[in-house]
């Protein structure tokens, strides 16, 4: 729900209804990001649960900040980097479930992954769709065996499109950084799912 | 390029990132070397299928539990703006405080209002005609000053009180009683005649006396009386004479039109600023020629309605006959051609210009309001 107004810069109308104090502009904003928050919180923490309470967490954060919230970047960008955040302290707080999140495959292991079946043209195809399903929960397995801070990077990067520079501002380090972090995240995926790739 | 040039930069080879030179070298090498080339094809394959990743669909239970997380947080805020019906632990200090903190903006209010009462003067001016001569012109009637405060001023309030009692010719009071005696009031031979009459041991009203440098030098524009036209001083400091003071009338540092022979420069009255910013849109100021003035107003008006716009507000001069001021909307993609269309009417100086990029909103989604002062 972003138009590009006047001056070029995007206005989510959404926003502007929110602050304007009009009823329902916040289901509203909800109902337009909310999947897409769960999904990467769910990517992020391999946990319905989890992923829910961390969702609810984002958007109940968003709903305390929107008024001071400036612009400067998308809602969507601005939720999905609560989102990282709350993402990585339940992660950082799990000192029980050590066992399931680690340990952290680097560029250099070998990884053991389930069976992958790389995306193909004709994936679009209805026979094709069980595959995709299929190759959906692989990689989402895969995403949940890398490092918690290569992983947001990766999801943000490569499942929501965002730019290099979006992210080192977010991660608040060097573009050069970043491309070297994912690069290493992708190689580690790739050496996960060999068998498969 | 070796093969770990190659793996390392596989991510960049792939985004389009490497220079001409080292994408050149990395695909030689992977032409060449069939590993490197096996493990571009299977990063080519994850992130493909990243990309590619089924969308997950939030539950219903996550907006019902963002509602109602948000319905207690509500709860709680309205709870404490309005501090009623909650447990005393839980009310925040400034809720607790309201009642009194209230009485005492009531009490400092009330006393504010008594100290102000009790600090100011009230005097009298005489009413009767000027006493012929030779007898006690009428004093001013002063109450006392109830609070015997800055009795140090009591020369200069009877300074004040004698210029008070001046007549309007600019002689002074025959008799001013200097010191209000006790007793009955003075006679005169015309008869009793009302003089200060303060009671014995009052202290004398407070006065505050000003000297013409001390009153404010700010020029009075586009002022003026029934009888005369009041004009502002060129620059420079007032100028009061006992002369204009004795005339009557005249203030230092205003000139009186009727009585000053030589007419004085007459400031410009201010531009017109009937049609008030906006909080939207912005003001183009237009340099037109005194001929071209006349068909300005419309030549704006019409560029408006032919670019799609319409014309919001004509501001006229106080004649009636020459607009000054026009008040377009537009639509946002007509806005460049509006600007060149102003620059055809008159000469737009570079201040009076919004930036071309510089596109302002209007009331409504992809519309601009200009406000064109003609100059």
């Amino acid at each position: 729900m972003e138009a590009p107004a006047g001056s070029g810069k995007p206005v989510d109308l959404l926003l502007e209804a929110f602050r304007q104090g009009k009823p329902d502009a916040f289901d509203a904003i909800m109902r337009a990001h909310q999947d897409r928050v769960y999904a990467f919180c769910a990517r992020m923490l391999s946990d319905r649960e989890e992923a829910l309470d961390a969702s609810q967490e984002v958007f109940l954060s968003a709903w305390r900040n929107l008024a001071a919230f400036r612009g400067e970047s998308a809602l969507s960008t601005w939720l999905l980097r609560i989102a990282a955040n709350r993402c990585l302290n339940r992660i950082r707080q799990r000192k029980s479930t050590a066992s399931r999140e680690g340990p952290w495959p680097d560029a250099d292991s070998d990884g053991d992954g389930p069976e992958f079946q790389p995306a193909s043209p004709e994936g679009s195809r209805p026979d094709r769709v069980a595959e995709n399903r299929e190759m959906g929960a692989i990689l989402s397995g895969a995403l949940g065996r890398i490092d918690p801070d290569s992983r947001w990077l990766v999801l943000l990067s490569d499942v929501e499109g965002f730019s290099y520079e979006e992210l080192a501002e977010m991660a608040e380090v060097p573009v050069g950084t970043v491309k070297s972090r994912l690069h290493r995240a992708r190689m580690a995926l790739r050496r996960m799912l060999a068998p498969a790739v | 390029m070796d093969c770990r040039d190659t793996l390392e930069r596989l991510s960049d080879y792939q985004d389009g990132a490497l220079d001409s030179a080292a994408a050149e070298a990395a695909g030689v090498h992977l032409r060449d070397c069939a590993g490197c080339a096996e493990a571009a094809r299977s990063l080519a394959a994850v992130r493909e299928g990243l990309r590619r990743l089924p969308p997950v669909a939030a539950p219903p239970e996550l907006m019902a539990r963002v509602r109602e997380a948000v319905a207690r947080e509500e709860g709680a805020s309205s709870f404490i703006s309005t501090g009623a019906a909650a447990p005393t632990g839980a009310r925040p200090l400034l809720s607790r405080l309201r009642i009194p903190l209230e009485a005492a903006a009531a009490v400092l209010l009330v006393a504010s209002i008594w100290w102000y009462q009790k600090g100011t003067p009230t005097y009298s001016v005489p009413k009767a005609p000027p006493a012929p001569s030779g007898t006690a012109a009428p004093a001013p009637k002063a109450v006392p000053d109830p609070s015997p405060r800055h009795p140090e001023k009591t020369a200069k309030s009877q300074d004040r009180e004698s210029r008070l009692a001046r007549q309007p010719d600019g002689t002074p009071p025959a008799a001013v009683a200097p010191e209000p005696a006790p007793g009955p009031p003075a006679a005169t031979v015309a008869g009793r005649t009302e003089v200060a009459s303060l009671p014995a041991g009052a202290p004398e009203p407070k006065f505050r006396d000003r000297s013409p440098a001390e009153l404010p030098a700010a020029p009075a524009v586009r002022a003026s009386s029934e009888s005369a036209r009041i004009v502002p001083m060129d620059a420079g400091p007032p100028v009061a004479t006992g002369a204009e003071e004795g005339q009557g009338g005249a203030m230092p540092g205003i000139r009186n039109d009727a009585a000053s022979a030589p007419a004085p420069r007459v400031l410009a009255a201010p531009p017109s600023r009937l049609l008030r910013a906006l909080p939207y849109g912005r003001e183009i100021v237009v340099d037109v020629t005194p001929e071209a003035r006349g068909g300005a107003g419309d030549r704006i008006a019409a560029a408006a309605r032919r670019l799609g716009g319409s014309v919001e507000q004509i501001e006229r001069d106080p004649s009636g006959l020459d607009v000054v001021a026009v008040r377009v909307l537009l639509p946002e993609p007509a806005a460049p051609a509006f600007l060149s269309e102003m620059d055809r009417i008159g000469k737009v100086p570079p201040e009076g210009k919004p930036e071309e990029a510089d596109i302002p909103a209007g009331p409504t989604r992809g519309t601009v309001a200009y406000t064109v002062r003609i100059r």
